[in-house]
């Protein structure tokens, strides 16, 4: 906050609206005002203005007004998170059958993510034995083997009856 | 070094913990300045009371959230603009309903009891009622954010930094919007300013 000797004519202003000035700060509004006769009229609206404004009386409030709320807020308790609503401390606090239920789901839940991590590294295992024995063949095949390759497979698709005919033709050239 | 507690944080904090009593003493010292936001942006004491124990409540609802990076007063005043405008906007799209509904929504709860007001001789106390509805009336016709900023502006327990913090914008732009909403009163209630004597009446010309 300035000291009153480094306040200028705004910052006079702006202190009077909240509150009244101060002795330092009528001192330094005075002699501002004694350099700058033309602001005697805007200080005069100011002045008046903040006289006004600080007659408004404080607003009667009902003498049980805060008995009133007090009694509104046992009716509506503070709102909680979801997690504060479901109130675990409480419930562990009811007796031994809680705690040995929380318990046993604890260890339900460990024992069962042990035994899903185990079956994964199995798997992962196998997979890996399958992968490495297929790149030792497939490491090891010849291109050779590939060329009969589309004939093998169109002959796959002859229809029964045609595969019938053939054999007339075989008795045929008997 | 670290920088002290906000009181105020402190007490929320113990109310974060469950402590009721806690809560109780912010209430106290809170209901006015609130009370007294409330009822210069929606001009209804009823309404502004039910709008004040709404910000309480919905402060007491958030305690579970509640972190002490601002100082409270700057968390509490923003509740209640939130609140408030919100108020505003949905009169805004709706008429406005009785003003004994709210009452009669928590027939469960004790009715208000207000303390016997001052007493002014009768025509000082004319004037002054006549003169606070006039002042009342020129803030009710500035648009939300000016009222809201010089409502804010007069209430003590905050800063211009705080206010622009509730208001959501710039210091700049909150002294702005201080200075324009005062431009537009000193329009207004210019027959006041000019002498001291609130005269409605113009003198009428001759034909």
């Amino acid at each position: 906050m300035k000291e009153a000797s480094m306040l200028n004519y705004q910052d006079i202003k702006e202190l009077s609206w909240k509150r009244p000035l101060t002795a330092a700060e009528q001192a330094a509004l005075q002699q501002y005002l004694a350099a700058h006769p033309e602001a005697h009229k805007e200080w005069a609206g100011e002045a008046a203005l903040n006289r006004l404004v600080q007659r408004l009386p404080a607003v009667p409030v009902s003498s049980n007004f805060t008995a009133r709320v007090m009694q509104q807020i046992q009716r509506t308790p503070p709102r909680r998170s979801w997690w504060e609503s479901l109130n675990l401390t409480r419930w562990l606090e009811q007796g031994w059958l809680p705690r040995v239920a929380v318990t046993c789901m604890v260890f339900s839940l460990s024992a069962f993510s042990v035994y899903h991590r185990q079956t994964q590294t199995e798997r992962r295992g196998t997979m890996a034995y399958t992968v490495a024995q297929v790149s030792r063949v497939a490491g090891t095949a010849r291109m050779d083997w590939l060329k009969d390759y589309d004939t093998i497979k169109r002959l796959s698709k002859i229809p029964a009856a045609a595969v019938a005919a053939d054999d007339e033709l075989l008795a045929v050239l008997r | 070094m670290a920088t002290p507690l906000d009181p105020d944080a402190e007490l929320m904090l113990r109310v974060k913990r469950g402590d009721v009593l806690a809560f109780e003493g912010l209430v106290e010292k809170y209901k006015q300045p609130i009370i007294n936001l409330m009822f210069r942006m929606v001009h209804d004491l009823s309404e502004a009371e039910d709008l004040a124990q709404n910000v309480f409540i919905r402060v007491y609802q958030s305690a579970g959230r509640y972190e002490a990076s601002a100082k409270f007063s700057t968390w509490l005043f923003t509740i209640a603009r939130r609140l408030c405008l919100n108020e505003i906007r949905r009169r805004g799209r709706h008429q406005a309903e009785s003003l004994d509904s709210s009452q009669s929504d928590n027939e469960e709860l004790p009715a208000r009891q207000y303390e016997d007001l001052k007493n002014f001789s009768p025509p000082e106390t004319f004037l002054q009622s006549e003169l606070e509805e006039k002042i009342q009336e020129a803030l009710d016709e500035l648009p939300e954010k000016q009222r809201l900023a010089i409502a804010l502006c007069r209430e003590n327990e905050l800063s211009y930094e705080e206010i622009a913090k509730v208001l959501e914008c710039s210091v700049s732009a909150t002294k702005s919007l201080i200075h324009r909403g005062r431009e537009t009163l000193k329009e207004k209630l210019k027959p006041y300013l000019q002498t001291g004597v609130w005269n409605e009446e113009e003198p009428k010309l001759c034909h």
